[in-house]
């Protein structure tokens, strides 16, 4: 789970927040409430979840309780890896 | 809660403090809230927001419901705020209307339940769907559907489909409250524009934090929409122009602005809306984001109505982007998007359908989302591509930063209001004809340089002050912070109330007075007014979007509220006259019975030869004189001859006849000619020609009519002005009238002294009568003083006498003295007024009534 979340974290930080510092951004921060994740990066961060871990992410899991922080991705990936 | 909180937690708290709000600090808390609560109450009324059923209504009802729901234990919140919401429906609607209301409600949840599949049930509803559409057509007359159908559509139209989407795929997350809650949610009953709201987070966010926070910021959003419904309000009385006004490069800049500004109207509303939700414990988000600080289209797409963005997310374009997998990214997105586009323009259509309950396909709507849409798109593909870069919030943007971002800003804002412009006008041809007639020269161009600066100055200052730090949710619910917010919004709505009252009011200069007496009146600018009047004649949908006012005014509109030529009463001449009256009928126009002789006006059966000893006047004039909406007793003609031969029988005449040859839309030179072809032959003694400030207006529209059918044009001074113009039938309509009302003055200066040359070919004497016209509008009556005065001195020289009726209806609400709210004709006491103000000119003037032959 703590690995999920670290390359969740890493993604994030290079492709929606370069440049900035690692530290701001903790498992908890609201990233879709927040603004970081806006529809188009929420589809980036689906496509980037579906092509690392071979999960496929359905319509109806695009959603802020899914999306919103690192940890709530992490879980959402999580449980498609048990799930299979 | 901080450490200060925490410290000035009183332990000694007495019993019943600590039972109903824990400590002194929850009580506080709480009598802020109520007080806040309490004042924006009053605002609303003092301001008259948005609507009388509202702030009369709905407002003190939310605030009585809020200080009971405060205390409630938590699990008798959710069914207080559904006992809460129908009884604002029962207060709006009355009791057979809100029955039919809940009942089709409940059915339409009931089939969404149903153990069926999807497709049964979703079968189901669309048959419901259809039933209901043959009601909203009136194909089947029933007495609710005109009230309960375009509130019913609003709150189920787009939140069912949310809903059903939902039930689907969070199967056991739906509860029989929480649908209640949704669907028949407290002030939706008096907004039928209402924003998409969104199950999930409807549920998601129910007291997700504390509750007190969500309260205040509930007033805070309360307040917001206040604030911004009366910028909504300036905007439109005093910044508008009518298209027609639109005559230089300066005229096309505010008007594209103001009419891209009046959608306050709407951010003001869905503020107030879902303020009001917060004061329940929906803690939902706001639903547009300062989304005149665009800087892109996406940025726009993502801000201007976040409920709906979300809403066409969810329900359209995830499912058809995960559906399209095969396909590359950027296809996907396309199509989706493409899709999405299609459908935000079709479902702008269909809410049209039910709430107005007419179809609306316009090419200017469809142009707009084809063009929106594509720009969306084109945004989208290249920001997929490139990325779009975020913050944490820690870094404030650098100056150089701020000044691009100003410029992109400006750049996209003065794209909207283009595309809004088109979107808004009545035609391509006449938004084409808007640029024309601004003449833009490379002149106009560069004057027009100091004012983009002076905008871009604009810009800078609101992207500096909201824009350069991103804004990041920072929730304080420390209790000073609290109270410091508290004490802002209570002192800002204090203020708001007291600025209206009349002893404040007296500390301000008249003018200041004007505008705050104005501003907390909800009324129609003058150019909605004349596109108000216009309709009565015309077959006109006098709103053409859900941009202000206007369309919900119409929606009131009774179904039953023809225009005459569309009743018995009325038929088509085919020539430049177009209108007149059918001889002989008896109907009930209006809820009014008229009455149209054997020659064709509305009046008594009257001998054409004058019988010896009578004083015989023939009034002349529009739908006002024809006593639109009023019955034929009514009328102030009726009246005043009653009362001439009541009181003045013998004295100087024996008898007096007031004949009504007034007809709906007839302008000066329609009566000019009805004058000679008709009137004379019932030899008159004094014929009143009644006029308004308005019969510029209603002659230029006429002419265009005749131009734009290629009909031909009476007189020589009304052809030369035709030339002059250089108009013709294959420009657009308000192209036409906007060139052919600069030659008004000339018209009617050249159609007074013709009218008064025939009467005294006649022995007849003309008069002049100035009527007043039913609008609180007080811009519009100072304009209109000017008018009349012009038009006043144009009949005098013509050797007109002069009636000045125009102060008439002073001291009188327009509520008092118009027909219906959609329907601005003086009804019977407005007819009264004017009949008793005629009668008492008439004796001071005994020289009309001494004209005999």
């Amino acid at each position: 789970m703590n690995e999920i979340k670290k390359i969740v974290k890493d993604y994030i930080l290079e492709e929606f927040l370069p440049g900035e510092d690692p530290a701001g951004l903790a498992d908890e921060t609201p990233l879709v409430s927040g603004g970081i994740l806006d529809s188009m990066a929420t589809i980036k961060m689906a496509a980037f979840l579906e092509k690392k871990y071979g999960v496929q992410i359905e319509a109806h899991e695009m959603n802020t309780k899914n999306f919103n922080t690192i940890a709530s991705l992490a879980s959402l990936v999580q449980a498609k890896l048990g799930g299979k | 809660m901080s450490k200060v909180d925490a410290n000035l937690t009183s332990p000694t708290s007495s019993g019943w403090l600590r039972t109903l709000f824990g400590d002194w600090m929850g009580a506080a808390k709480f009598l802020s809230l109520a007080i806040q609560v309490g004042l924006l109450v009053l605002v609303v009324r003092q301001f008259q927001l948005e609507n009388r059923v509202f702030y009369e209504k709905i407002m003190p009802l939310a605030f009585g419901g809020f200080l009971i729901h405060y205390f409630l234990p938590q699990r008798y919140r959710l069914p207080f705020f559904i006992v809460l919401s129908v009884v604002g429906i029962y207060a709006a609607l009355g009791f057979p209307n809100s029955l039919w209301l809940i009942g089709l409600g409940l059915l339409l949840i009931g089939i969404c339940h149903l153990p069926a599949s999807l497709a049964v049930r979703v079968t189901l509803l669309l048959a419901m769907a259809a039933m209901l559409v043959v009601l909203r057509l009136g194909q089947i007359k029933v007495a609710w559907a005109g009230v309960v159908l375009p509130i019913l559509a609003s709150m189920f139209m787009f939140r069912l489909m949310v809903y059903l989407y939902d039930l689907k795929h969070q199967k056991g997350k739906t509860s029989l409250p929480h649908a209640l809650a949704y669907f028949f949610m407290l002030p939706n009953v008096v907004f039928p524009l209402f924003p998409v709201v969104d199950y999930s987070t409807f549920c998601r966010t129910y007291y997700d934090s504390d509750r007190h926070q969500i309260y205040q910021k509930g007033i805070n959003l309360l307040l917001l929409g206040i604030i911004q419904l009366m910028f909504y309000r300036a905007i439109n009385y005093y910044w508008m122009l009518p298209p027609e006004d639109v005559k230089s490069l300066s005229d096309l800049a505010q008007y594209m602005t103001a009419n891209y500004l009046l959608i306050l109207w709407l951010i003001g509303l869905f503020t107030l809306v879902v303020g009001m939700l917060h004061l329940f414990g929906f803690n939902l988000p706001k639903p547009m984001q300062r989304f005149f600080l665009a800087a892109s289209f996406t940025d726009f797409w993502r801000r201007a109505n976040v409920y709906w963005k979300d809403f066409m997310q969810k329900v359209f374009f995830y499912p058809l982007y995960f559906r399209l997998r095969k396909l590359g990214a950027t296809s996907r997105l396309l199509l989706a998007l493409a899709v999405v586009f299609v459908c935000t323009w079709f479902f702008h259509a269909y809410q049209w359908f039910w709430i107005r309950g007419s179809f609306l396909f316009s090419a200017p709507d469809m142009l707009f989302w084809a063009i929106f849409g594509v720009l969306v798109i084109a945004n989208s593909i290249l920001e997929n591509k490139r990325g779009r870069q975020q913050a944490l919030g820690q870094r404030a943007l650098a100056f150089t930063e701020i000044v691009v971002l100003a410029l992109r800003v400006m750049g996209l804002f003065f794209i909207v209001t283009v595309l809004w412009s088109l979107w808004t006008s009545t035609s391509v041809a006449d938004w084409v004809a808007l640029w024309s007639n601004a003449n833009i020269t490379l002149d106009a161009l560069i004057k027009f340089i100091p004012i983009l600066a002076l905008a871009f100055g604009v810009f800078l200052t609101a992207a500096y002050l909201f824009e350069k730090t991103p804004q990041r949710a920072a929730a304080n619910s420390g209790f000073f912070p609290f109270l410091r917010t508290a004490a802002v919004t209570s002192a800002v709505s204090l203020f708001l109330f007291l600025s209206g009252k009349p002893a404040a009011l007296a500390s301000f200069d008249n003018r200041t007075q004007e505008i705050i007496r104005d501003l907390q009146t909800a009324r129609l600018n003058q150019h909605e007014v004349e596109l108000l009047t216009r309709g009565y004649y015309e077959n006109l949908n006098a709103a053409n979007q859900f941009n202000s006012q206007l369309w919900e005014l119409d929606m009131k509109k009774s179904d039953d509220w023809p225009m005459i030529q569309e009743t018995a009463a009325g038929r088509g001449t085919g020539d430049f006259m177009r209108l007149e009256l059918v001889p002989s009928t008896s109907l009930i126009f209006h809820n009014a019975k008229v009455t149209i002789n054997r020659w064709g006006f509305r009046d008594q059966d009257y001998e054409q030869k004058k019988p010896h000893g009578v004083y015989r006047i023939a009034v002349l004039g529009a739908s006002g004189p024809f006593g639109s909406g009023v019955s034929d007793d009514e009328i102030f003609e009726a009246i005043l001859e009653a009362r001439l031969n009541r009181e003045n029988g013998g004295k100087p005449s024996v008898k007096y006849e007031l004949l009504n040859f007034s007809v709906p839309g007839y302008c000066t030179i329609r009566q000019l000619l009805l004058l000679e072809k008709k009137v004379v032959a019932f030899e008159p003694d004094a014929v009143f020609l009644c006029a308004t400030p308005r019969d510029e207006i209603s002659l230029a529209r006429h002419l265009t009519h005749v131009v734009k059918d290629g009909g031909d044009v009476p007189f020589d001074f009304l052809r030369t002005i035709v030339q002059k113009a250089e108009v013709n039938k294959d420009m657009s309509f308000e192209q036409i009238f906007t060139r052919l009302k600069e030659f008004g003055d000339e018209a009617l200066a050249e159609a007074f002294p013709r009218f008064a040359q025939i009467c005294r070919e006649h022995g007849i004497l003309p008069v002049y009568v100035l009527t007043p016209v039913v609008t609180p509008a007080a811009e519009k009556l100072k304009r209109d003083a000017k008018l009349s005065t012009r038009f006043m001195n144009l009949a005098q020289a013509a050797g007109f006498a002069i009636v000045n009726l125009s102060s008439a209806f002073d001291g009188h609400a327009a509520e008092e003295l118009r027909v219906k709210e959609w329907d601005l004709h003086p009804n019977a006491k407005g007819h009264q007024l004017l009949a008793d103000r005629l009668y008492e000119t008439l004796r001071e003037n005994s020289r009309i009534l001494l004209a005999t032959k």
